[in-house]
């Protein structure tokens, strides 16, 4: 930026007298604290105006040219920023490194003035920024000493961009394996899979996490012996896949800042993946020494052959050509069935460990709670927020409700971006629960929408689709019967329609039964029989959303669509949303919530 | 008419030194008034006559993102836009800024080009 030079120095001068005021305020309680971190009240007091300092001095120091400050700043307003979230807690180790940088900073002032610059403060500098990423980066302190300074600004910035770019990558696999049903029948989209995958391998590596590493290996393994051909064993394979996903968030939550920490259960979840391909027995062959890879093939070309009759196994044919033994080839086949039963052992294990019952057809098995009480959430910051009002007006917010505000950060937070992946387990969840069959896709998603309006619509969403998945989409058989493809439609559409904003739950299935709705609603004396006669087909389906209307009479499903339905008309209210139904039978049901612009605020 | 722009910073030095690239941008402009954080900014808002307002994210007392959603509840103000200046750089903060209302958004440190690129239009 041009500036003349006596402005210039004014404003830097300014800027020095305001850092200088920063320390001046936040040090005697750095100081206190690194001297007794179990100070725990002054704590708060400590991450607020440190992070203040660095973080002026990242957003200001720029402007001075005062690049050995800016740098030193942005490592120390990395790791308080993690602080601040609660990623990981602050360490005795680190409020010393607050102090010295506090020091360091305050000792300079007249120096950088002197000089109008701060060159000269180069390697304290450096080395105090490697000193505090150190305490969140997963090498260690040899390793510090070996490395040049300069490589440190380039592996903050590599490890922050690795991490964001590991999360998108897990979200990424995540959603493919929740699709997983309809993904296997892709080729090409199974092999932008792998690809995937195999970033998030090399990105762990790159963090040096070795177990991550070696996890995601496997599962790029796994998945390409599936591309070439091989079969997985048993039902739902993606369980093991996305189990191993939810690992890797764990130990990287566990782990902010490196890749270190061991993953819970490796071997379980290893055994787990590499137990989904049956090894194919030449293989097994090559890999125990008893047989040399060429004679495999040699095997196999023989095996081929169309004169060879009866069809011989590679087994019986090496057996035959004299190359091994029918005992060692059953002590394999026997090795293999014992590690099948282990892994399935392990795998209720797992289950049982994560809280939830063993895999198995139509039981629930992802470990990420799904259900966001959103009433609850929205209470809940109401609350908060009602508490942080009555204390601010009476000049100070005690600390645990300063903490409970932060962590009441990530539901005002909630965007649809982020809950579109929940929505998609959920669905994938319910379909294999209902034994059915479903391809559910989700268009025109406004990620700017509010976050009140994200948290009312999530409750209202999951009623609408699992009403879709359990009494609007029909069995396979069932589908099949009548003529229709026998895996199901359901999407989910965001639409901005003029001042209002659409948002539909629709399927292909069977339809309302407007007869019997129309007769119940008769028998309940809700409408009367002539109103009945003038009704449209549309108004007779949006009885349903009456009180005290309920089709299902076994109610054998945790939706029975009469009850959630009123349920959803309620929940709806407060976004004053106009309920439009629209079904046919047999051609499906178009359930759509119209939102007036007051309420999304795009 | 020039347009009276509200800059609310808790460092008074960033605030002089974003009135200077203001005029350094060539952008005409009437009154510049200054606030040190989002309770100040409301006070300047309501008293006096704001076209634009410029602010920080992370402020002692009150912070940008409480300013924003503040200002959206007071009829009298919530219409006047807002940019945010700030070295918040994560898609979080900004959506976050952005969804309660904000304009637009410039990072710090930032030149006099972007800053009329992203003003200019306004002024």
């Amino acid at each position: 930026m041009v500036m003349d030079l006596r402005e210039e120095q004014r404003l830097l001068r300014g800027f020095l007298k305001e850092l200088f005021e920063m320390i001046r305020e936040v040090e005697p309680f750095t100081l206190a604290l690194a001297e007794d971190p179990e100070r725990i009240e002054i704590e708060e007091r400590v991450v607020k105006g440190c992070y203040r300092l660095f973080h002026s001095i990242k957003g200001t120091g720029g402007y001075f040219k005062l690049d050995q400050l800016v740098y030193l700043a942005e490592a120390y307003d990395y790791v308080l920023d993690m602080v601040r979230s609660s990623i990981i807690p602050l360490e005795p180790i680190q409020i010393k490194l607050l102090a010295d940088g506090c020091r360091f900073i305050r000792e300079h002032l007249s120096s950088i003035w002197e000089e109008q610059g701060d060159a000269a403060l180069k390697t304290e500098a450096r080395a105090l920024s490697t000193a505090i990423l150190q305490t969140v980066s997963s090498s260690g302190a040899q390793q510090a000493a070996l490395q040049p300074p300069s490589q440190t600004a380039t592996r903050l910035e590599v490890h922050c961009g690795l991490f964001e770019e590991i999360g998108e990558l897990l979200e990424l696999a995540e959603q493919e394996f929740v699709l997983w049903d309809y993904i296997a029948l892709d080729h090409d989209r199974v092999t932008e899979l792998c690809r995937v995958i195999d970033r998030l391998q090399r990105n762990f590596s790159l963090i040096e996490s070795s177990d991550l590493e070696r996890l995601t290996q496997v599962m790029g393994a796994t998945l390409n012996r599936f591309l070439g051909g091989a079969f997985f064993q048993g039902e739902y394979p993606e369980r093991s896949f996305i189990r191993a996903i939810d690992a890797i968030r764990t130990t990287m939550e566990c782990s902010p800042g490196s890749g270190l920490t061991a993953l819970k259960e490796m071997d379980s979840h290893l055994v787990a993946l590499q137990g989904l391909i049956r090894q194919p027995i030449g293989e097994m062959l090559v890999q125990a020494g008893l047989v040399p890879t060429q004679t495999v093939e040699e095997a196999l070309v023989r095996q081929r052959d169309p004169q060879q009759q009866p069809p011989r196994r590679l087994g019986e044919m090496l057996v035959e050509m004299g190359e091994v033994s029918k005992e060692e080839i059953e002590q394999l086949l026997e090795n293999q069935h014992r590690q099948q039963l282990h892994r399935k052992e392990l795998n209720q294990e797992l289950a049982v460990q994560d809280g939830r019952p063993a895999a198995g057809k139509g039981e629930p098995f992802l470990t990420t709670d799904l259900r966001l009480d959103q009433e609850s959430s929205q209470r809940l910051c109401s609350l908060v927020d009602q508490l942080m009002k009555m204390h601010q007006d009476q000049g100070s917010v005690p600390e645990p409700l300063l903490e409970l505000n932060r962590l009441c950060a990530p539901l005002r937070n909630a965007t649809m971006q982020n809950l579109i992946p929940r929505l998609k387990r959920f669905v994938h969840d319910r379909t294999v629960a209902a034994g059915k069959k479903i391809y559910f896709t989700v268009q025109g998603v406004r990620s700017e929408l509010k976050s009140e309006l994200v948290l009312a619509l999530y409750q209202p969403l999951l009623e609408l689709l699992a009403n879709s998945i359990e009494h609007g989409l029909e069995e396979p058989e069932e589908r099949a019967a009548a003529g229709k493809n026998s895996k199901g439609r359901l999407s989910l559409l965001f639409l901005l329609k003029g001042e209002e904003l659409w948002v539909s739950v629709e399927d292909d299935g069977r339809g309302l039964d407007l007869d019997t709705i129309s007769r119940l609603a008769g028998e309940r004396k809700m409408v009367s029989q002539q109103q009945l006669g003038e009704m449209t087909s549309r108004e007779r389906a949006a009885l349903i959303l009456e009180d005290g209307l309920s089709t299902v009479d076994d109610q054998r499903g945790q939706a029975g669509r009469g009850l959630g339905m009123a349920r959803l008309a309620e929940q709806l209210e407060p976004l004053a949303a106009t309920i439009d139904v629209l079904s046919r039978p047999d051609k499906g049901t178009r359930v759509t919530l119209r939102i007036p612009q007051a309420k999304f605020g795009v | 008419m020039a347009k009276n722009v509200l800059l609310v910073d808790d460092s008074s030095t960033m605030r002089k030194i974003i009135s200077r690239s203001l005029r350094q941008a060539g952008l005409e402009f009437g009154k510049i008034f200054e606030a040190g954080d989002g309770q100040e900014a409301l006070a300047v808002l309501e008293s006096e006559e704001v076209d634009i307002v410029l602010s920080d994210i992370n402020m002692p007392n009150m912070n940008g993102i409480e300013f924003l959603r503040e200002k959206a509840g007071r009829d009298a103000i919530k219409d006047i836009p807002v940019f945010m200046i700030s070295t918040e750089t994560g898609e979080d903060i900004i959506g976050e800024a952005k969804s309660l209302g904000a304009a637009g958004a410039l990072k710090k440190p930032f030149t006099p080009d972007k800053v009329n690129e992203v003003l200019g239009p306004l002024m």
